[in-house]
């Protein structure tokens, strides 16, 4: 998904919505720091006496899944289908063929054999470890990282993820059901395919909703996430956006994400969770939304034929300068992306020395920065705990900015 | 290069204590945590003196190279351990047992065992160079209980206990061991030898032992260096 979009597209939806124009720009800005902490750009650790805070990554490009899962995390949310359901629908997609006779075979198989725990083999939740050496008892008791590589690799041994449902992987798997002799190789294939059916990302799905519907609720009352749950709104609202990200038309993809934004803006005013499903009922979508849809559409279309760059950045920004309320009249720089906003402000606040010392803990604790990435620990920690919940318990996402007491 | 070293014995109480491991220096490691945990156990008038082994033997296997690690423990050592434990196991109350036993990973071998045998009780300990020495790392000691019997009222618990490879992790894993039988027994949670015959048989002898060992010696060699497959020439 564009950066420009995470930032200006969250931005005019909050504008849209009635938030305010200094807390639509925050918001904006927190979306989008998460796009700035990847791999590649993250900033540095920054220090305070011997304590260390290393920022959350957001991407990593090394391996399938990046360091710490964080792809996972935030580039490609699983949605954790309901095999049942995914199978109705790839059977639904190939009905009449051989193919869909066959996957109702296969459907049918995978009830009667359900997968066994055994030790060492592909049910990731049933593996024996070594208390001692396999679990880090310093961060609250969870598997080690060596652990939990090994069995995600185990777990993930041959499949991988699919952003469409209908991938060479489950061909094979169908094709493996017409010989009698190999159930057992079929069964391991269909345990894999599940798996692949459950870490697929899909734009807006339940799950990704459910993200959402967790800081609406607990804003209210966790006091964990009282402090941050603007900046956590706002970095789930980038997780969110990226579900679209394996659209095959970028435009619409953006166009559909920016309406799904709006819908999460207004829920989260009104304190109301995100529908299982779908935005307004038919014709009682707002005209703002209707309006800023279209300009939308035509500045993305408009864009798509000519070239990218700061003429893309500049159209942006006058039209967030357009839909500002009356009265409010920032300069264009103003409202203009700068993509180290959050970060240099955190060195201001924090006066954090040309050593990356910070001087200032209080002030640095209080910057926006900070904020985002204590909210983006609460989301991997969170997301770890959902893998667990589904019994993916290998794929461990979680991150700590460092000592647990000294960055509370 | 190196050996198994299997070393049994009898203590003070007649509680029949073993321990199998490939890591040579533990032996000592061994009798000295034993011998600090009998200290006032073996009903003798010098609780200040350390305790000693009624009978004990030493066994050490021929050598043998490591396996290197895989994802997991092939199927052929597993097998190869569980008879040689199964067969060491006769009479036995306690046994020291290394996690990762002729491999170099640290990957688990005992749990079949542990499942078959529940009359005893168990301490596993891993490679000192896996579990590290920073006492603020990693635990001394963790233990689990497991249902010793599935018939009756399920009082007895059998030890799992994952300790490091030092002398005072050893004596506290007797220790707990110990206490533990001793409660079990004031509420009717016995050893049963009419559910597990094994506990009730006489314990292996020196020459028994040896050759148990060098069999499953003789399956890591096997395993480390597989025959060369037949050519065309040989076969002629």
């Amino acid at each position: 998904m564009d950066p420009y979009f995470h930032y200006y597209g969250t931005y005019l939806a909050a504008l849209t919505m009635g938030v305010k124009a200094e807390a639509a720009q925050e918001l904006a800005y927190y979306t989008h720091q998460a796009a700035c902490q990847t791999a590649t750009t993250v900033p540095c650790p920054l220090y305070f006496e011997d304590y260390r805070l290393s920022p959350v990554l957001t991407a990593d490009t090394h391996s399938e899944f990046g360091q710490h899962c964080c792809n996972l995390a935030f580039q490609s949310l699983p949605a954790f289908s309901n095999t049942e359901v995914a199978d109705a629908q790839l059977c639904s997609e190939h009905a009449g063929n051989t193919v869909g006779k066959q996957c109702a075979g296969l459907k049918s198989f995978t009830q009667i054999q359900q997968p066994n725990g055994v030790c060492q083999g592909d049910t990731v939740t049933r593996c024996y470890y070594n208390p001692l050496t396999d679990i880090d008892w310093q961060h609250g008791g969870d598997f080690k990282r060596h652990f939990s590589e090994r069995l995600q690799q185990k777990a993930y041994r041959t499949a991988t993820v699919p952003n469409h449902k209908n991938g060479p992987l489950f061909a094979q798997t169908v094709h493996r059901l017409d010989e009698q002799s190999n159930l057992l190789t079929a069964s391991m294939k269909a345990e894999q395919s599940e798996l692949a059916m459950k870490l697929a990302c899909t734009a807006d799905s339940a799950f990704a909703r459910k993200m959402l519907n967790d800081v609406i609720y607990k804003c209210h009352y966790d006091n964990q996430i009282q402090g941050i749950s603007w900046p956590l709104f706002g970095c789930r609202l980038y997780v969110y956006q990226n579900t679209w990200q394996h659209e095959k038309d970028t435009v619409q993809a953006q166009v559909t994400a920016f309406i799904a934004t709006c819908y999460a803006i207004q829920s989260w005013l009104k304190r109301v969770p995100l529908k299982h499903c779908g935005f307004w009922v038919q014709g009682m979508v707002p005209s703002a939304v209707i309006s800023a849809t279209t300009q939308i559409e035509s500045l993305l279309y408009s864009d798509q034929d000519h070239t990218h760059g700061h003429g893309q950045s500049d159209d942006w920004a006058r039209l967030i300068a357009h839909h500002l309320p009356q009265g409010c009249s920032p300069t264009l720089y103003g409202i203009a992306l700068r993509p180290t906003h959050l970060y240099e402000h955190a060195l201001i606040a924090g006066k954090v020395t040309h050593t990356e010392i910070i001087t200032d803990l209080t002030g640095f604790k209080r910057s926006a920065w900070f904020k985002f990435n204590k909210a983006a620990q609460y989301h991997c920690d969170w997301l770890a705990r959902q893998f667990c919940h589904y019994e993916l318990s290998a794929f461990n996402t979680r991150q700590t900015l460092g000592n647990l007491d000294m960055w509370r | 290069m190196t050996n198994l070293v299997f070393r049994s014995g009898i203590a003070s109480d007649g509680r029949k204590i073993a321990l199998i491991s490939d890591q040579l220096d533990v032996e000592e490691k061994f009798d000295n945590g034993y011998k600090i945990a009998y200290k006032d156990k073996d009903g003798k008038d010098t609780p200040e003196l350390l305790a000693k082994w009624k009978e004990a033997f030493t066994v050490h296997s021929r050598e043998f190279a490591m396996l290197p690690c895989g994802d997991s423990v092939p199927a052929t050592i597993q097998q190869g351990f569980n008879t040689m434990v199964s067969s060491l196991l006769k009479g036995i109350d306690i046994l020291f047992c290394d996690y990762n036993l002729g491999i170099e990973g640290d990957l688990p071998m005992c749990n079949d065992i542990m499942d078959m045998h529940r009359s005893t009780d168990f301490v596993l300990f891993s490679c000192d160079s896996l579990v590290g020495g920073d006492p603020k790392v990693q635990p001394h000691t963790v233990a689990y209980s497991a249902p010793r019997y599935e018939q009756g009222q399920q009082i007895a618990q059998q030890h799992r206990i994952y300790c490091k490879t030092e002398a005072s992790a050893f004596c506290q894993a007797i220790n707990a061991i110990v206490t533990q039988r001793a409660k079990d027994n004031m509420n009717g949670g016995h050893i049963r030898d009419d559910i597990d015959s094994y506990i009730g048989e006489p314990p292996i002898d020196k020459e028994a032992a040896d050759q148990i060992l060098n069999r499953f010696v003789e399956t890591l060699h096997s395993e480390g260096n597989p025959p060369p497959a037949l050519t065309h020439q040989d076969a002629e």
